[in-house]
C-alpha cells in the first residue's frame, strides 16, 4: 500500500505541475514575427504602428496618387488626357467598370478600409494596453486616429456615396468602428456623418483640444533634436485644426450650413490660426527662383512627408514628357481660372507662355528646387493635403446660403487678397457661386477636392458654362452627370 | 514474459505475469496452468509452487491480427470495441516491397492514398493519403506543409511524419496498424481525427547472433497508355483544318502565299519522314536496388539489434533519383523490474528532380526534328513570327538542377518499471532532428530568360528547412483479473515541442557557363528578400483510457484527453476529447457457443467520440505587425499589420459514430463498419467584404460537413490446410461514402459565382462538395456543329448561361476497394492485388483542354487524337466534338463529364520459401519473391494521367534469408 501512496503522491504532483506550468508553456510568441503583445508593450511600437497609419494613408493608393493629384482629379477633369492612357482614359471619361478603373478604384476602397482596420486594431490597444504610454501622448494619438478614422470614412462618402444634392437617402459606405471582421451595413449620407463621422470628430477634438501642442506651441516644422519628433510637425499629423476642417467639410457635405460655419469660423476666426498658419508671403515667393514655397506650405492644415517630391511633377506634370503620360490642363483652362494673371497662384504654380492661349502651361505646384541638403526647407519634403482657405470657402458658401452675401464675400476677400487677386463686390449668389467654383479649381489643384466639389454640385459639364466648356469640348464621350458621379462599390465588399 | 496471463485450467483463477515473469496463483499443486499471451498460441503446463516453469510460447498463424498496437498500449482485438486493423511485415509484403504507404492501401478500404493525376510515379513525390475520407473538404493545403486531412504517424510510440514512414524499409518494419474511429483513435486527442497509423519497427529478439538481409532489385517502365496524342501527318492536318494556314481577312495574299509555302515545308518534312515521338524521349527504363542487412541477437537482460539500408531509385523520367541510406541500433536491457530500450535511427536521402517538366514534351509537335543535321540540339525547334516553340531537349540539357536532400535523425529512449505484477510505469523520450535542403538551378541559357535584360538571366533557390522535436511522455497502466472482470488502464501524460525553420533565398542573374552556384549570381531579383519562418508547435495531451471486459464477453472502452495546443488563438488553449466504446463478443455467450460451435469470433462493437484536428498552422490565429521599409520621416520607423488573425478560432472537432461487426470462423474472416463523422464547426478561408480590412482570406468557423460510410473487407479461404501449408484465399474490400455540408448559410455563395465556368465544384447547404455542377449538353447539333445545351426547364438552346448548371455527376466513387487472392502451397505462394472504383465520375480536363478549347496560339502545341477524329467537320456529321474550325472557347458543360470506373492491377506476387534448401544451407530462412505493381491500368475514361509525371510499371525480384 506504500507503494499505492507514493504513486498516488507522484501522479498528483505530476498533474499539479502539468496544470500550473502548460498554461504558459503554451503560451508561445514566435521570435519572427511581431505580435500584438510584442508590438504594444512599449512606446516605440505604438509610435511606429501610428506613423505606420499615416504613412499607408498616404501611399499611392490614397493620398499620395489616387486621392491627391491622381484618379480622383482625373475624375474631377481636371487634365487632358489622351485615350492611348488606357487606365486614366477609363477614369477620365467615367467608364468605372472598363478594363483598369475598377483595379484603381477597388484598390482605394480596400487600402483605406485596411488603413481603417490598422486604427481600430490601435485604438483597442490603447484600450488594452494602459499606462504604456504618456497620459497626453495617449489622448493626443487616440484623437488623432479618432479623426483619422472619420477623415477617410468621409472621403469614402464622397466618392462612392450619392449625390447628396439628388438623392439624399441614397446608401454610402459602411462605417467600421471596431477591429471585428463582420459585414457592415452601407449606410446613409445623413446616418453615417450624424451618427459616427461627427462624433469621432467631436471626441477627436475634445482629446486634441487639451493637449495639441499646435494650439499653444505653434506647427513646429524644425528637427527637435534631441528631445525627438513625436510632438513636431503638426502639419504631417491630424491635429486640431485639420479636425476642425474635416467637421466642417462634413457639414456641409450634407449641407448642414449652420454647423459647417461654425466649424469653419474655429479656423477663419481664431486669432491662434492667423499667426500659426500664415498666408504665403509674396514677397518671398515671386521673388525667389531658388526655393520657392509653392504649394503655400505655412497655410497647410495637413499634408504628408514626401522625400520624392520632384518625382511628382518629372512623371506626371512636365511638359516635356510623352503626350500620352502628361497631364495637362485643357487648352484655355487656366485662362479661365485666372483672368488676373498677376494672381500669385498663376505666377507660382503655372510657367509658360502668359499669352491668353495658355492652354499649354506647365502645373509647377509639385515642381522641385535647390534646397539647402543639410538642412532642407520643410516644404522642400511636404505635400499639402488641407489647407485654411477651405474654410473661407466654406464659410462663404454657408453664409451665401444664409443670404448674408456681403459676409460671404468678405470671407471670399480674404483669401482673394493673399493671392493678390481682385475683391468681389457682388449680391448676385449665382455671381458669388462662380467665383467661389473658380476659387476651388486655382486653389486645390492637385488636393483632391476637385471631383468632390463637382459631385457636391451635381455638376454637368455638357452645359454651355464657360467655366466648364473646356471640359466638355476635349470629352466628347463624356457620360451623364450620374454616372460620373456614383462610382460603383468594388465588387470585393459582395462577399 | 511480462503480462502473460496464466490461469488454472477449468477455473476462473487468473493472474498476470511480472516483468520477470514470475507470478503467484492460488490453487493446488499439480494444477494444470494455462498461460496465455496476445499474439502466442496458450500452453499449458502443470505447476508446481516454487519451481521455476520454462515454457515456451509458439507464434500463433495470424497472430498480429489477433492484437491492437496503439502506440500507447497494446490491446487485446478480443476485447477491444474500436475500429482498427493490423497488418504484419508478412502481410505488406505480399503487395510489394516497394513503400510500406502502398502496401497499406492495397490492403485496408480506410486507408486512402489519392491517385496524383499530375505527378505520377515521381519517387520524390509524397503521397496525399486519408483514412476515411477527407474531414476538411475546403480546408486548403497551407503552405505545402499541414494537410488538414492527412493521419497522424506515430512510429515506435512517437509522433512521426509521413515522409519517414514513406522511406522507410519495409523489412524494418514489424507491424502496421490504422486506428479508424474515436474509440481508437481518441488516445491522441486533439490530433486523432484524420485518423491514426502506428508503426511498430522490428525489435531485437534473444538468442544467438542472427544475420538477417533482405534485398530486392526492380526495374520499372513508363505507362503511357493514357496518353492519345497526334503524330506528324495527324497534326499537320488538324492544324489546317483548324485553319491554321488559311488566312484571315484582314491579311492580304501574301499571307496566302506565306502560309502555304509553311504549310508546304512542313508536308514536306513529313513525307521525309519527319515524325518525333516526343514523349519517350525524356524516358528510360526505371531501376530500384533496397539492401537492409539487421543483426540482432542476446543474451540475459540484454538484447541489441543492429541495421542498415540502402534504396537507390532511378525514376523513369531522366534525371529523377532517389537515394535513401539509413542506420539504426536498438538496445534492450532488464535489469531486475526495469527494463531499458533506446531506439536510434539515421537516414539520409538525396533526391534529384527533370528539370523540364514531362509535359513539356508532350507538348511539343511531332513535325518537330530532335536535333538538327550535325546531330545537334536547337535552342528552338522553330522561332519565327509563325511561331515559337522551345525545345524541352534543350533546356534538360543545360546544366540547370533540381536537388534536395535530407537528414534524419531519431533517438527514443523508453524505461519501464514494473513494481508489481499489476502495474508498470512508462518514461519515454524522444528526439528528432530533420533538415532538409534543397536548391534549383536554372541556367541563364534556358529558354524562358529569353526576354529578360542579361543580369536578370538565370536563377538559383535555395531553402533549408530545419525541425526540432522533443517528445516526453510517462503512461502509467494497471492491468488486473478479478475473477470474471478484467480490467486495464491507462492513464498517460505527454508533452512535445516541435520547432521548425524554414530559411532561403532567390539570386538572380548568372553568367553563361559553369557559374550554377550562388556567388556567381548578380543578386537578389527586385525587391527580393530572403524568407524566414519560424513555427514552434506546442502541445500537451493528458489521458486516462479504460478497457474493461465481464467474462470476456461485455466489452467496455472509456478514453478521456485534455489536450492542450499553442496552435489556437490564446482564448482557445485547450480541449476535451472523449470517447466510449461497447461491445459484445457474442461467440463468448455459451448459447451460441453451443449452437455455432465453428465460429470463432463473433463481435458487435460501437463507438463514439470527438477527436479534434490540429493539422495548422499555429501562426494563423495571430495578429502580427511588420515594417515598413520604403517609408522614413521625421517620426522614424513604421509598421503595419502584417495578418490580422482571428483571435477566436476554434478546434475544428469531428463527433465520430462508429458500429462494427467482426465476424471468423475457419474458412471465413468478415468486418464491417459503419461509421458518421460529423464535423463541427468546419475552419476554412473564406473571402470577407473589403471594408472588414481583410484582402484575401479569412480563417474563420464555419459550417458542418457530415460524412457517412460503409468500410467491409472480406477473406475466404477456399481451402485451408495449415497441416501441408496448402491454402487458397480470396478477399475483397469496399468502401462507400457520403458527404453533405450544411450551415454555411451561404457564405460560399460568392466563391460558387466565381467558381461559374471555371470549376466544377460548389459549396451549398446540404449539398456534396464532391458533386460535379456543369450545365447539361445535348451533344454537337450535327447540323452546325455547335454544342446544344439543355435548361433547368428541359428546353434546348445554342446560348450557354451558367446558370442553367445542375449536378451532373460525383467526382467520388460510388464503391471503391481493393480485391485479390493468395495462394500458398508448400513453400510457394502466389498474390495478385486488385483496386477498382465504380460509379464515379470526372470531368475530363484533356477532352476540354487538348480536344476542345484549343486556341490559335495553342496550335503550335501537339493535342489530343480525338481533336481531329472526333470533332464535327461537316453537316451531317455525329460527332462528340463541336466544328474542328471552331476556335471560340467552349464552356464547361457535362458533355466533358465521363464515367470514371477504374480497374488496376496494383500487384502480383509470386515468392518461394526456401524451407529444406535452407536447413541444408544452414540457414534460418530463404525466400526469394517476384513482384509486378502497377501492371494495368484500365478506365473508362480516357484522359492523361501522370502530366507532370508519367506513370509506370515496375517488375521486382526481391532475396531475403537469415542464419
Amino acid at each position: 500500500m506504500k507503494l499505492y501512496k507514493s504513486i498516488t503522491v507522484a501522479t498528483v504532483a505530476v498533474l499539479g505541475m502539468v496544470v500550473s506550468g502548460c498554461s504558459d508553456w503554451l503560451d508561445y510568441e514566435p521570435k519572427d514575427k511581431q505580435t500584438f503583445d510584442q508590438q504594444f508593450s512599449s512606446q516605440t511600437g505604438f509610435h511606429n504602428t501610428v506613423n505606420g497609419i499615416y504613412n499607408t494613408m498616404t501611399g499611392s493608393n490614397m493620398y499620395g496618387y489616387n486621392l491627391s493629384y491622381g484618379a480622383i482629379d482625373i475624375m474631377g477633369l481636371c487634365y487632358k488626357i489622351e485615350s492611348s492612357n488606357n487606365s486614366k482614359y477609363e477614369l477620365c471619361t467615367a467608364a468605372y467598370t472598363g478594363t483598369y478603373a475598377p483595379t484603381t478604384i477597388s484598390s482605394i476602397w480596400s487600402t483605406a478600409y485596411n488603413t481603417i482596420l490598422n486604427i481600430n486594431v490601435l485604438l483597442k490597444a490603447l484600450d488594452e494596453k494602459p499606462g504604456v504610454l504618456l497620459p497626453e501622448d495617449e489622448k493626443m494619438l487616440r484623437g488623432e486616429m479618432l479623426a483619422s478614422r472619420a477623415f477617410i470614412h468621409l472621403d469614402l462618402v464622397r466618392l462612392f456615396g450619392p449625390v447628396y444634392a439628388v438623392n439624399p437617402n441614397g446608401l454610402s459606405v459602411p462605417y467600421a468602428d471596431a477591429p471585428e471582421v463582420i459585414k457592415r451595413p452601407r449606410l446613409t449620407v445623413d446616418d453615417i456623418i450624424d451618427n459616427h463621422i461627427i462624433p469621432d470628430l467631436t471626441e477627436a477634438q475634445n482629446l486634441l483640444k487639451d493637449v495639441d501642442p499646435v494650439l499653444t506651441e505653434g506647427v513646429l516644422s524644425s528637427d527637435g533634436g534631441e528631445d525627438g519628433n513625436w510632438f513636431r510637425y503638426r502639419q504631417l499629423r491630424m491635429n486640431y485644426y485639420a479636425t476642425t476642417l474635416v467637421k466642417a467639410r462634413a457639414y456641409l457635405w450634407k449641407a448642414d450650413y449652420a454647423n459647417a460655419l461654425a466649424e469653419a469660423r474655429k479656423i477663419t476666426d481664431d486669432s491662434n490660426v492667423k499667426s500659426t498658419f500664415p498666408w504665403v508671403d509674396p514677397v518671398k515667393l515671386l521673388a525667389n527662383n531658388s526655393n520657392p514655397d509653392r504649394i503655400f506650405s505655412t497655410e497647410c492644415l495637413f499634408g504628408y512627408y514626401n522625400s520624392k517630391m520632384s518625382d511628382i511633377f518629372e512623371n506626371n506634370f512636365n511638359g516635356s514628357l510623352d503626350v500620352g503620360l502628361v497631364m495637362k490642363p485643357r487648352d484655355g483652362y487656366t485662362d479661365i481660372l485666372f483672368p488676373n494673371t498677376a494672381d500669385y497662384r498663376r505666377q507660382s504654380q503655372w510657367t509658360g507662355t502668359t499669352a491668353i492661349s495658355g492652354g499649354d502651361l506647365d502645373f509647377i505646384k509639385y515642381k522641385s528646387f535647390t534646397t539647402n541638403s543639410e538642412n532642407p526647407d520643410f516644404w522642400a519634403t511636404f505635400y499639402g493635403l488641407m489647407r485654411k482657405s477651405e474654410a473661407y470657402y466654406i464659410a462663404a458658401e454657408c453664409l451665401m446660403n444664409q443670404n448674408d452675401m456681403a459676409g460671404a464675400c468678405n470671407y471670399l476677400n480674404e483669401v482673394r487678397v493673399a493671392r493678390g487677386a481682385e475683391t468681389l463686390d457682388t449680391t448676385s449668389a449665382a455671381d458669388l457661386l462662380q467665383t467661389l467654383k473658380l476659387e476651388y479649381l486655382a486653389e486645390m489643384r492637385g488636393e483632391g477636392q476637385i471631383f468632390f466639389l463637382h459631385k457636391r454640385f451635381n455638376q454637368s459639364f455638357a452645359t454651355t458654362n464657360a467655366i466648364y466648356n473646356a471640359h466638355e469640348a476635349a470629352n466628347r464621350d463624356n457620360p451623364a452627370v450620374s454616372i460620373r458621379y456614383n462610382v460603383p462599390i468594388p465588387s470585393g465588399e459582395n462577399y | 514474459m511480462p503480462g502473460a496471463t496464466v490461469r488454472i485450467a477449468k477455473t476462473k483463477a487468473a493472474t498476470v505475469t511480472d516483468i520477470n515473469g514470475a507470478f503467484a496463483i492460488p490453487g493446488g499443486a499439480n494444477s494444470v496452468l494455462v498461460v496465455s499471451y496476445i499474439g502466442k498460441k496458450p500452453a499449458e503446463v502443470k505447476g508446481t509452487p516454487g519451481k521455476r516453469l520454462h515454457i515456451i510460447l509458439n507464434d500463433d498463424e495470424n497472430v498480429i491480427n489477433e492484437v491492437v498496437v496503439t502506440g500507447i498500449v497494446t490491446k487485446d482485438k478480443n476485447s477491444f470495441t474500436g475500429a482498427a486493423s493490423t497488418f504484419s511485415a508478412d502481410e505488406l509484403r505480399t503487395i510489394g516491397v516497394q513503400n510500406p504507404i502502398a502496401s497499406l492501401a492495397a490492403l485496408d478500404p480506410a486507408f486512402n492514398v489519392l491517385t496524383n493525376e499530375l505527378m505520377g510515379s515521381d519517387p520524390n513525390h509524397m503521397p496525399d493519403i486519408n483514412i476515411r475520407g477527407k474531414s476538411s473538404v475546403i480546408g486548403e493545403r497551407d503552405d505545402a506543409v499541414n494537410d488538414p486531412n492527412q493521419p497522424l504517424f506515430i512510429v515506435d510510440g512517437f509522433e512521426s511524419t509521413l515522409e519517414t514512414v514513406y522511406n522507410m524499409d519495409i523489412n524494418r518494419i514489424e507491424s502496421m496498424t490504422i486506428l479508424k474511429d474515436a474509440a481508437s483513435t481518441a488516445i491522441y486527442g486533439s490530433k486523432a481525427a484524420n485518423g491514426v497509423v502506428v508503426v511498430e519497427t522490428v525489435k531485437p529478439k534473444v538468442g544467438q547472433l542472427r544475420f538477417n538481409y533482405s534485398g530486392s532489385a526492380a526495374i520499372s517502365t513508363p505507362d503511357l497508355t493514357s496518353y492519345n496524342l497526334m503524330n506528324a501527318a495527324e497534326k499537320l492536318e488538324f492544324e489546317r483544318l483548324a485553319g491554321r494556314y488559311t488566312p484571315d481577312s484582314t491579311q492580304g495574299a501574301d499571307a496566302y502565299v506565306t502560309l502555304s509555302q509553311k504549310y508546304n515545308e512542313r508536308l514536306a518534312a513529313i513525307a521525309s519522314g519527319v515524325d518525333t515521338y516526343w514523349l519517350s524521349v525524356p524516358l528510360r527504363t526505371g531501376w530500384t536496388q533496397k539492401h537492409n542487412v539487421y543483426v540482432d541477437g542476446g543474451a540475459g537482460g540484454f538484447m541489441f539489434g543492429i541495421g542498415a539500408n540502402y534504396s537507390g531509385t532511378k525514376g523513369v523520367m531522366k534525371d529523377s533519383k532517389r537515394d535513401v541510406y539509413g542506420g539504426n541500433l536498438d538496445l534492450i536491457y532488464r535489469l531486475d523490474k526495469l527494463q531499458f530500450s533506446n531506439k536510434f535511427a539515421a537516414s539520409y536521402t538525396s533526391t534529384q528532380d527533370p528539370v523540364v517538366e514531362y509535359s513539356q514534351y508532350a507538348m511539343a509537335n511531332p513535325y518537330y526534328k530532335k536535333y538538327d543535321e550535325n546531330g545537334e540540339v536547337n535552342r528552338w525547334l522553330e522561332n519565327s513570327d509563325f511561331a515559337r516553340a522551345a525545345n524541352p531537349l534543350y533546356n534538360a540539357s543545360l546544366n540547370s538542377r533540381k536537388k534536395g536532400s535530407n537528414l534524419l535523425l531519431t533517438n527514443y529512449f523508453i524505461v519501464e518499471y514494473n513494481p508489481i505484477r499489476q502495474l508498470r510505469l512508462r518514461g519515454k523520450f524522444g528526439l528528432t532532428h530533420s533538415t532538409n535542403d534543397s536548391e534549383n538551378f536554372i541556367s541563364p541559357e534556358d529558354t524562358r530568360y529569353d526576354s529578360y535584360d542579361r543580369t536578370r538571366k538565370g536563377s538559383f533557390t535555395s531553402t533549408n528547412l530545419k525541425s526540432t522535436r522533443y517528445d516526453g511522455e510517462f503512461t502509467v497502466i494497471y492491468a488486473d483479473v478479478f475473477g470474471d472482470h478484467r480490467i486495464n488502464f491507462a492513464g498517460d501524460f505527454k508533452a512535445s515541442q516541435n520547432k521548425s525553420l524554414t530559411q532561403g533565398y532567390n539570386a538572380v542573374g548568372f553568367p553563361e557557363g559553369n557559374y550554377t552556384y550562388p556567388s556567381f549570381s548578380n543578386g537578389y531579383p527586385e525587391g527580393g528578400v530572403p524568407t524566414y519562418y519560424e513555427d514552434t508547435q506546442r502541445s500537451t495531451n493528458l489521458l486516462g483510457t479504460l478497457n474493461y471486459a465481464y467474462d470476456n464477453r461485455y466489452l467496455l472502452d472509456a478514453n478521456y484527453a485534455l489536450s492542450g495546443s499553442s496552435v489556437f488563438g490564446s482564448t482557445k488553449k485547450y480541449t476535451n476529447t472523449w470517447s466510449v466504446g461497447i461491445g459484445w463478443n457474442i461467440m463468448n455467450e455459451r448459447f451460441f457457443r453451443e449452437a455455432f460451435p465453428w465460429v470463432s469470433m463473433l463481435k458487435i462493437r460501437g463507438s463514439i467520440g470527438n477527436p479534434g484536428n490540429q493539422g495548422f498552422d499555429s501562426a494563423r490565429s495571430l495578429i502580427t505587425y511588420r515594417f515598413l521599409y520604403n517609408s522614413f520621416n521625421y517620426f522614424g520607423n513604421s509598421t503595419i499589420l502584417d495578418q490580422f488573425g482571428n483571435r477566436d478560432l476554434k478546434w475544428q472537432t469531428t463527433i465520430d459514430r462508429n458500429v462494427g461487426l467482426d465476424f471468423r470462423t475457419d474458412r471465413w474472416n468478415v468486418e464491417f463498419d459503419y461509421y458518421d463523422k460529423n464535423t463541427d464547426p468546419l475552419l476554412i478561408g473564406i473571402s470577407v467584404p473589403l471594408s472588414t480590412g481583410i484582402t484575401g482570406l479569412w480563417n474563420t468557423n464555419l459550417g458542418i460537413q457530415k460524412s457517412r460510410g460503409i468500410l467491409a473487407s472480406a477473406t475466404y479461404y477456399i481451402i485451408r490446410n495449415l497441416k501441408d501449408r496448402f491454402t487458397w484465399s480470396i478477399r475483397g474490400t469496399l468502401r462507400h461514402e457520403k458527404i453533405r455540408l450544411d450551415e454555411l448559410n451561404g457564405v460560399l455563395d460568392d466563391l460558387n459565382q466565381v467558381g461559374k465556368n471555371t470549376s466544377t465544384k460548389r459549396y451549398f447547404d446540404g449539398a456534396d462538395p464532391d458533386a460535379i455542377w456543369a450545365v447539361r449538353s445535348a451533344g454537337i447539333d450535327p447540323a452546325n456543329g455547335k454544342e446544344t445545351f439543355i435548361k433547368k426547364d428541359g428546353s434546348y438552346t445554342y446560348d450557354y448561361d451558367p446558370d442553367d448548371e445542375v449536378i451532373v455527376g460525383n467526382t467520388r466513387a460510388k464503391v471503391e476497394g481493393n480485391f485479390g487472392t493468395n495462394f500458398n502451397y508448400k513453400g510457394f505462394s502466389l498474390s495478385m492485388n486488385f483496386t477498382y472504383k465504380l460509379g464515379g465520375k470526372a470531368f475530363n480536363e484533356a477532352l476540354f483542354n487538348k480536344v476542345e478549347n484549343i486556341t490559335f496560339s495553342q496550335l503550335i502545341y501537339n493535342q489530343d487524337r480525338r481533336a481531329l477524329t472526333e470533332r464535327w467537320q461537316k453537316p451531317g456529321d455525329h460527332a462528340q466534338f463541336k466544328n474542328i474550325a471552331d476556335k471560340v472557347p467552349t464552356p464547361m458543360s457535362s458533355r466533358f463529364v465521363q464515367r470514371n470506373n477504374v480497374l488496376a492491377l496494383q500487384s502480383l506476387n509470386v515468392s518461394y520459401d526456401f524451407y529444406e534448401v535452407a536447413s541444408r544451407m544452414k540457414l534460418e530462412s530463404l525466400r526469394l519473391s517476384f513482384y509486378c505493381n502497377d501492371l494495368f491500368w484500365w478506365s473508362t475514361i480516357k484522359q492523361e494521367r501522370g502530366t507532370s509525371y508519367p506513370f509506370a510499371r515496375s517488375y521486382t525480384l526481391a532475396l531475403s534469408f537469415s542464419f
